[in-house]
């Protein structure tokens, strides 16, 4: 069963509007970064041992620090946030159909995708 | 070496990767994360986070498209997608829980696994007029646009095809890949689905899958931005050219070159395993 072509419309032009978004961030914060502090090496972000978590606090504070990488950040979570956008558009979809097993299945999609972002501030 | 130049290194050596993963419609996860932990020495973590992203990125572009064109069956990409995420998200908790070494391992057997997929000769598709009973309740059933119109395709053991869905995501959790060679193979040899309606399916589901994955790699700390920047836009921008080159290519004769590339890659990568370079 073919689902009503608007909806693959709205979720094309998300994908696109969001991937695009994401590129121009990414973009712009690597130039800015690369004009400033290109010459630097490249061994110490290579160290073994280091980890880089981010969440959304470690993003608004890097934005403050160094607008840069807090750029190239915003536009990596913009990413995702697109894909978390079509999923919950797809349950809105689902809701305004009446689909009730397609309710659920995207309900518990869209949970796991929340999930894997507040695991750790939950536990 | 400099920010700069390893920038711009990384940037051309995942534009070679979009372009090939492109024009054998695997994928660029395969290709990328053996490349940064060969040629750039990263550390594996990182450069599975790199390819995350990547993949996500490239999936997003294509599968707006495909949602344009009409194959991709977005029931039966959603319906998947539970076994899917829940996959990934285990698998991707799992991760610091294991060493760097068998991590390695099982991605050089995911090489192999995909040099072996690329050049198996896919068997003809018979034709089902009848569906598995959870494609009648779930309505996965449907139809694709072909020359003369659309023809009809019925869904064929569902459950089989879901769990091999969880095994994709666990996959594309542990090792930071999008899985859409078994997602592929799960729709295609399993549900019996049109190819096109796999590979567009597929595409549609891998960014999905791919971000559960990111989402746990974010907060583990294995995204690192001046990492990903080079590899996400290299690979975007490959990923268009192999899609504009594909139609004026031997795809074939890419398919086994791709295989003998990631083979090698993958045999490397196990040398260095063991001579403990990773």
């Amino acid at each position: 069963m073919k689902e009503k072509p608007w909806i693959d419309q709205w979720m094309s032009w998300t994908l696109n509007l969001g991937t695009l978004l994401s590129i121009l961030l990414v973009f712009s914060g690597g130039a800015i970064y690369l004009f400033n502090a290109g010459n630097e090496s490249i061994q110490l972000l290579l160290q073994q041992s280091t980890t880089y978590p981010l969440n959304f606090s470690i993003i608004a504070e890097t934005i403050q620090l160094t607008p840069a990488v807090g750029l190239i950040e915003m536009g990596l979570f913009c990413l995702i946030a697109t894909q978390l956008l079509r999923v919950g558009m797809l349950l809105i979809y689902y809701i305004y159909t009446k689909d009730y097993w397609f309710i659920l299945i995207n309900l518990f999609v869209l949970l796991v995708l929340v999930y894997s972002f507040i695991w750790k501030d939950i536990h | 070496m400099s920010i700069i130049l390893f920038s711009v290194l990384v940037f051309i050596a995942s534009l070679c990767a979009g372009v090939i993963g492109s024009l054998t419609g695997l994928g660029g996860g395969v290709v990328i994360i053996p490349a940064l932990v060969l040629f750039f020495h990263i550390n594996i973590h990182y450069a599975m986070g790199a390819s995350l992203i990547a993949v996500v990125a490239t999936s997003s572009g294509t599968a707006a498209a495909y949602l344009r064109k009409g194959f991709t069956n977005i029931r039966i990409g959603m319906f998947l997608e539970v076994a899917a995420v829940a996959g990934a998200l285990i698998g991707a908790l799992l991760i610091p829980y294991i060493s760097k070494t068998l991590l390695t391992l099982l991605f050089c057997g995911l090489l192999f696994l995909s040099a072996f997929l690329t050049i198996k000769r896919r068997e003809d598709q018979e034709v089902y007029t009848s569906s598995h009973p959870w494609g009648y309740t779930l309505r996965l059933n449907d139809n694709y646009p072909v020359y003369q119109g659309f023809q009809s395709y019925y869904v064929q053991q569902v459950p089989l095809a879901f769990f091999i869905m969880w095994f994709a995501g666990m996959i594309s959790g542990l090792l930071g890949i999008g899985s859409g060679t078994l997602k592929v193979l799960a729709m295609d040899q399993v549900m019996r689905l049109p190819y096109k309606v796999s590979t567009t399916t597929s595409n549609f589901m891998i960014g999905i899958t791919a971000a559960v994955s990111a989402g746990v790699y974010f907060t583990h700390g294995y995204i690192h931005p001046i990492i990903v920047m080079p590899v996400m836009l290299g690979v975007i921008v490959g990923a268009n050219i192999g899609a504009r080159l594909l139609p004026h290519l031997h795809t074939q004769f890419l398919r086994i070159l791709f295989s003998i590339i990631i083979s090698l890659m993958g045999l490397q990568m196990l040398i260095n395993t063991f001579t403990a370079s990773v």
